[in-house]
């Protein structure tokens, strides 16, 4: 069992959060964050115009904007959880912050709209979404190392 | 007439029964990130098994003896047993993902969560390989299977094969990935276009259906037209999330994001179509490798295990895969996420390639069990040339996965 722990702990390190110690280590994990959460939002927008089309069955896009509100919720989980190292991070949290909680509100007002079969007004409710995205965009650019 | 009937059907099967999970998950996953920029690792991979699985076929065929036999006498029992315990958990972990994914396909259709559907799709994977005939199953899965091809009928509609073949040609690292997250995908890939079980399965196949040496035609329409029409269908996935998803920058964690491009393109017909097709290769490819679990855990200790036989007779192989089942079921119920079962399940299958190669390579060069049928100059240079490519992979892939922190 011993030897098997190494293998263990090498197969679970990739999951982990490491800590961030200093800004600029700090900063590069707000990127990656902003840029993982702008996937999830594009994909919501995506599936929002492709339903919107009549182009995909209701059970599908439950699932697809089910999936896309759990990521969320981990993403913003998962940056909540680091610890800003000095006064200039939590200035960086808060403002990365307010685009992640705008961005899973948004897609769990999706989600629910989907799971209610009113696919028409997905589009209409993913609006913010376009917004938002961009902001990730620029905010991931400016902070990936 | 009957013949080339059965040869096409054959071919037919082998391209519908090529993709499995993991080419699903890997091309879209590295279309969306890296567009069409790695599709060598998946052309690589196809020429590869395209050229091990013909030896492969080959040497069951004129010596009735499947691979996991010949790895035992030629390796020995002990580095056999290294490689048998290696398999076996790759092949467990390809199982456990095969199974979800059938389940996250009913999901997709359904929109019942996918941990309810578990269980039954264990179930009917278990009781397709109790009860119906090896013929029966291969052909009928692959032959399902090839409603993938509306993946290919979507890239078209695109209108872009210029700009497909125009990345796809010119060898690049985008500006946003790094060089070792760049090999990372790379040999996932060239992983999932590789994966072991293949070769067991079908070696085991052609003991299993009594090939003899008029078969050989059948193994090679098999591999040389089936394998690259079927590698065809994962360059379409590709393709399609290339030309969709990475220019929205969508990376694709999910199962039903793979399924988007297809869905914008062809509507609800061909999200449809896809869903079933996408349900039948994962449990066809769960059949192959819980099939293979039995199979070389049998070879190696000698056990009988043909499907031919009756249960009965063959008791220890079927328990095999009847506990191999449970337990992927089992592990599937964690609520462990498929698509990292899957990535983690083509990476170490790259890493565990050689010692199953190797040993084919020798036998199909070996005039005892070969006779007239021995490689040819060419075959050999080829194969010699990719059993060292997959020993440098062998090296580099846990490094690299620790690195890239598995490619995050």
């Amino acid at each position: 069992m011993r030897k098997l722990l190494p293998v263990v702990a090498l197969a679970v390190l990739p999951a982990c959060v490491g800590p961030a110690l200093w800004f600029d280590a700090y900063a590069g994990k707000a990127g990656a964050t902003a840029s993982d959460m702008r996937s999830t939002v594009e994909t919501a927008r995506f599936v929002a115009l492709v339903a919107a089309r009549g182009r995909a069955l209701s059970p599908y896009v439950g699932v697809i904007l089910t999936d896309a509100e759990q990521d969320a919720s981990a993403i913003e989980g998962a940056f909540d959880s680091i610890q800003p190292p000095n006064p200039r991070a939590d200035q960086l949290r808060g403002q990365l912050d307010e685009l992640l909680s705008k961005a899973s509100s948004t897609i769990s007002e999706m989600r629910i709209a989907a799971r209610r079969d009113q696919l028409t007004q997905l589009q209409q409710i993913a609006q913010p979404l376009a917004g938002i995205s961009d902001q990730l965009e620029t905010f991931a650019e400016a902070h990936t190392p | 007439m009957r013949k080339v009937l059965e040869v096409s059907l054959e071919t037919l099967a082998a391209i519908g029964g090529f993709v499995d999970i993991g080419d699903i998950v890997a091309n879209s996953e590295t279309g969306a990130r890296f567009r069409m920029s790695l599709a060598w690792g998946g052309v690589l991979g196809v020429i590869g098994i395209v050229l091990y699985a013909e030896m492969s076929g080959r040497v069951a065929t004129l010596s009735h003896r499947p691979v996991f036999d010949l790895v035992r006498e030629r390796l020995g029992a002990r580095v056999a047993l290294v490689n048998l315990v290696a398999s076996f958990f790759i092949n467990f972990l390809t199982l456990t993902a095969e199974i979800a994914g059938v389940a996250v396909t009913l999901q997709l259709a359904s929109g019942i969560n996918y941990l309810a559907w578990i269980p039954l799709v264990a179930l009917m994977v278990w009781f397709t390989m109790w009860r119906v005939k090896f013929s029966v199953m291969e052909k009928v899965y692959g032959l399902l299977g090839l409603a993938l091809i509306v993946t290919v009928v979507a890239v078209f509609r695109l209108h872009e094969f210029h700009t497909i073949v125009r990345e796809a040609t010119n060898l690049h690292r985008p500006s946003t990935e790094d060089w070792p997250t760049y090999f990372y995908f790379a040999i996932a890939l060239f992983g999932a276009a590789m994966t072991p079980y293949e070769v067991f399965f079908f070696s085991s196949g052609a003991v299993e259906e009594g090939w003899t040496r008029k078969d050989l035609m059948v193994n090679r329409a098999n591999v040389y037209i089936g394998f690259p029409l079927g590698g065809a269908l994962s360059l379409a996935i590709m393709a399609g999330a290339a030309l969709l998803l990475a220019p929205r920058g969508i990376s694709v964690d999910h199962l039903s994001q793979a399924a988007i491009p297809v869905t914008f393109v062809l509507g609800k017909l061909g999200l449809g179509i896809l869903i079933f097709g996408m349900g039948i290769a994962f449990f066809g490819a769960a059949l192959e490798t819980g099939l293979s679990g039995g199979y070389i855990v049998s070879q190696f200790f000698g056990w009988q295990w043909e499907k031919f036989v009756k249960p009965v007779d063959a008791p220890r192989f079927h328990l095999v895969i009847l506990v191999s089942v449970i337990l992927a079921a089992a592990f599937g119920l964690t609520t462990v996420d498929p698509v990292k079962v899957t990535e983690y399940s083509i990476v170490l299958s790259a890493a565990a390639l050689p010692l199953t190669y190797f040993p084919i390579l020798i036998i199909a060069n070996d005039p005892e069990y070969m006779g007239d049928k021995t490689n040819s100059k060419f075959s050999n240079a080829l194969g010699f040339f990719y059993l060292v490519l997959l020993t440098a992979i062998a090296i580099a892939t846990i490094p690299l996965m620790i690195i890239t922190k598995a490619g995050a």
